[in-house]
């Protein structure tokens, strides 16, 4: 098929003709639209001059009062105030006071005037931000805001007449986002980073700090928030819905590791002592969300032998060498990294599958290697490692494993939907994978990253000042808005889809919150 | 195993002192460059304190560079946000590239960045660590190092714009 060239050339395009420092790499059309569009010309010189900065010797620079002023994020009333002329400024607080006195004159007087049929004339308590949670119901005795043509639209693609593949039903690609749901989520503080969900999204385990790893204190988190229980511990992760194992490596040469069960209210259930360091590291953990846990002997990362145990809470089982990275969604696989060396950060060896009952090789992969981040975003030690709902394929920290053909393509960092398709972000598109063939998933914007619930919904979320959008899973698209936060660095989408915990910047700082969306 | 463990410990504690001065040096930078300012040095010595501790918790000892920094780097930014919590103010010195040729609100631009493009950056560009390096410390797989550098060099792009045009750059 033709390409149509009627937009402006990509900014990946103008990034990469500005690293070789010359348009003659561009097709002949891009180069003509260069030569005449301005915007094209500008980001094209944006590029080359970032280059140029970025390649400069750097030191420590007292900046001077111009460049500390902090830029107004894009979108949103501080863009439209500064916008402003300076004596139209000063006219928005009283022009303020003027909408409110109407707006209240009109909540007062519009009542003894219109009542909604089959409605009851008091008026409803429901604000803003609870009728935006639930405005996708039509509850009948209610009153509802007028639709606007974008929330007609936004309603128009909650029925849904077209479906994605895999049956999820999809917004049209053109639809704007709903811009129905603009009123501020409700959030509440996190005391830490980073997080991490139960199976079922009830609660969530946080890392006072930042890390997991070292000795810290970790809260247990209800989902609005609600701390129910704490303990300290090296490192955590969850066994079950209602169950945290957590490991504490031996104080000294003379101590034992311990790992113990921790439920929902810090309270420990079961223990287990032991030497589990090869390297006096300590026990690492890894939990099945069926009530199983690996406990692995790690004997370090590179080419060193490893060994990992299943422990259930009352017997632990017979030893198997590697490293232990993920269960399957029912428990019953492990998938299992034998490690051959790493460097920079990374590991990389071959994969074997076992049965976690009876530790028998279900398949191995001694040809494939694979390359596992030796630090992570998870708790623990790290790898995202997902096995797809029907278990036949494996995602390892931006890789596609096919276990039916052992070979491997490069996706990007994303999850899983229930379809069985794999969602990602790679360079700043948004890919929706059926085994290793990708398309571009017209839902989302560019530039964004991409969180995702066993349910199916996802939040795609920005760094650069835009508020996060939300795929429910009827496949309508909603904007998100996050009060006071102007950029998000990362975000873990609850596995029911209720809530998300994010870390961010806000004007003064990072930020680090719990939003809820039901 | 015992045997095995031990002698590792002792490995790594020695490590540590013998090139104190080298890692002091090294932490210090990183500090510095993350913001931490006239509290770099204290930070720097507080991580290689708290590594001395902890020594045991180092799973491989050639990895004792990567995980200092990751300590280090860990402590820069609580203590950042801490002070950001206390107080407001903006800082006023900067970790930036800086070209007789570009102007300094110009090179300010990448203290604009989101945190952890800004980040990336500084250990990449400002300090020469590799992805896989900044990865580390920063927690986060090299893919995701990758992504970052490719956002904020976009952002960068996006922002300097007119500035380059203005220099003859088109």
């Amino acid at each position: 098929m033709k390409a149509m060239h009627s937009g402006h050339v990509s900014s990946d395009r103008l990034g990469e003709a500005a690293r070789h420092g010359s348009l003659e790499g561009l097709r002949d059309w891009e180069r003509g639209h260069v030569e005449t569009c301005e915007q094209c010309r500008g980001l094209y010189a944006g590029y080359r001059l970032t280059d140029k900065l970025l390649s400069a010797g750097w030191r420590e620079t007292i900046l001077p009062e111009s460049a500390i002023q902090v830029e107004a994020v894009p979108g949103g009333p501080a863009r439209f105030l500064a916008r402003l002329r300076p004596n139209a400024r000063s006219l928005v607080p009283a022009a303020l006071a003027v909408c409110l006195v109407a707006l209240v004159a009109l909540g007062v007087l519009l009542p003894q005037f219109v009542t909604a049929p089959g409605a009851s004339s008091s008026r409803s308590p429901i604000g803003s931000a609870a009728w935006a949670a639930s405005h996708s119901v039509a509850p009948s005795a209610t009153p509802q805001p007028v639709p606007t043509a974008s929330t007609a639209a936004a309603q128009t693609q909650g029925t849904g007449t077209g479906k994605a593949p895999g049956g999820i039903a999809a917004a049209s690609p053109t639809s704007p986002p709903s811009s129905a749901s603009l009123a501020p989520l409700s959030v509440s503080d996190l005391p830490g980073w980073p997080v991490m969900w139960s199976p079922d999204g009830a609660h969530l385990l946080v890392a006072g700090g930042s890390g997991w790893s070292n000795e810290r204190a970790i809260e247990i988190l209800d989902q609005s928030g609600r701390v129910t229980g704490s303990f300290s511990a090296d490192s955590a992760t969850w066994v079950d819905s209602n169950t945290v194992a957590a490991a504490t490596d031996a104080k000294g040469p003379g101590g034992q590791d311990t790992i113990s069960l921790v439920n929902l209210s810090g309270h420990v259930t079961a223990t287990l002592s032991g030497k589990y360091g090869a390297s006096g590291s300590g026990a690492v953990l890894l939990g099945s969300a069926t009530g199983l846990v690996a406990v692995a002997s790690m004997g370090g990362w590179g080419p060193s032998s490893s060994s990992f145990f299943i422990w259930n809470g009352h017997s632990a089982g017979q030893s198997h060498d590697g490293i232990p990275i993920g269960f399957s969604r029912d428990g019953k696989k492990i998938a299992v990294l034998h490690s051959s060396g790493g460097s920079g950060g990374n590991s990389s060896g071959w994969l074997e599958i076992v049965s976690s009952s009876t530790l028998a090789t279900e398949a191995s992969f001694p040809h494939m290697s694979i390359h596992v981040p030796t630090q992570g975003d998870g708790p623990g030690y790290g790898p995202e490692v997902a096995f797809s709902p029907d278990g036949d394929w494996l995602f390892v920290s931006g890789t596609l494993v096919d276990l039916s053909h052992g070979s491997t393509v490069r996706t990007g960092d994303g999850g899983w939907l229930p379809d069985g398709s794999l969602l990602t972000s790679n360079g700043g598109k948004i890919l929706r994978w059926q085994g290793t063939h990708s398309t571009p998933d017209a839902r989302f914007q560019s530039g964004g990253s991409v969180s995702t619930s066993l349910h199916g919904e996802v939040v795609e979320y920005f760094g650069d000042g835009r508020q996060p959008l939300l795929l429910t899973s009827g496949g309508s698209v909603r904007q998100l808005q996050l009060q006071g936060v102007t950029s998000l660095d990362d975000a873990q989408l609850a596995p029911n889809g209720a809530a998300f915990a994010f870390s961010g910047r806000g004007a003064r700082g990072g930020v680090t919150q719990l939003a809820q969306l039901k | 195993m015992y045997v095995k463990g031990a002698s590792v410990l002792i490995g790594a504690r020695d490590r540590i002192d013998d090139n104190y001065t080298r890692h002091f040096t090294d932490l210090t930078a990183l500090c510095r460059a993350l913001g931490a300012g006239a509290s770099a040095e204290d930070i720097a010595q507080d991580a290689l304190l708290h590594a001395r501790e902890h020594r045991n918790q180092l799973r491989d000892e050639s990895k004792l560079e990567a995980w200092l920094r990751r300590i280090a780097a860990r402590r820069t930014f609580e203590y950042l946000r801490r002070r950001r919590r206390e107080d407001a103010v903006e800082p006023v010195v900067a970790f930036i590239p800086v070209d007789p040729a570009i102007s300094i609100d110009v090179s300010a631009a990448v203290t604009r960045l989101p945190e952890r493009e800004r980040t990336a950056v500084i250990l990449v560009y400002g300090l020469g660590y590799d992805q896989g390096e900044a990865a580390a410390v920063m927690e986060v797989t090299r893919g995701t190092v990758a992504t970052l550098l490719h956002r904020a060099r976009r952002h960068l792009a996006e922002r300097l714009a007119a500035y380059a045009r203005e220099q003859g750059l088109a």
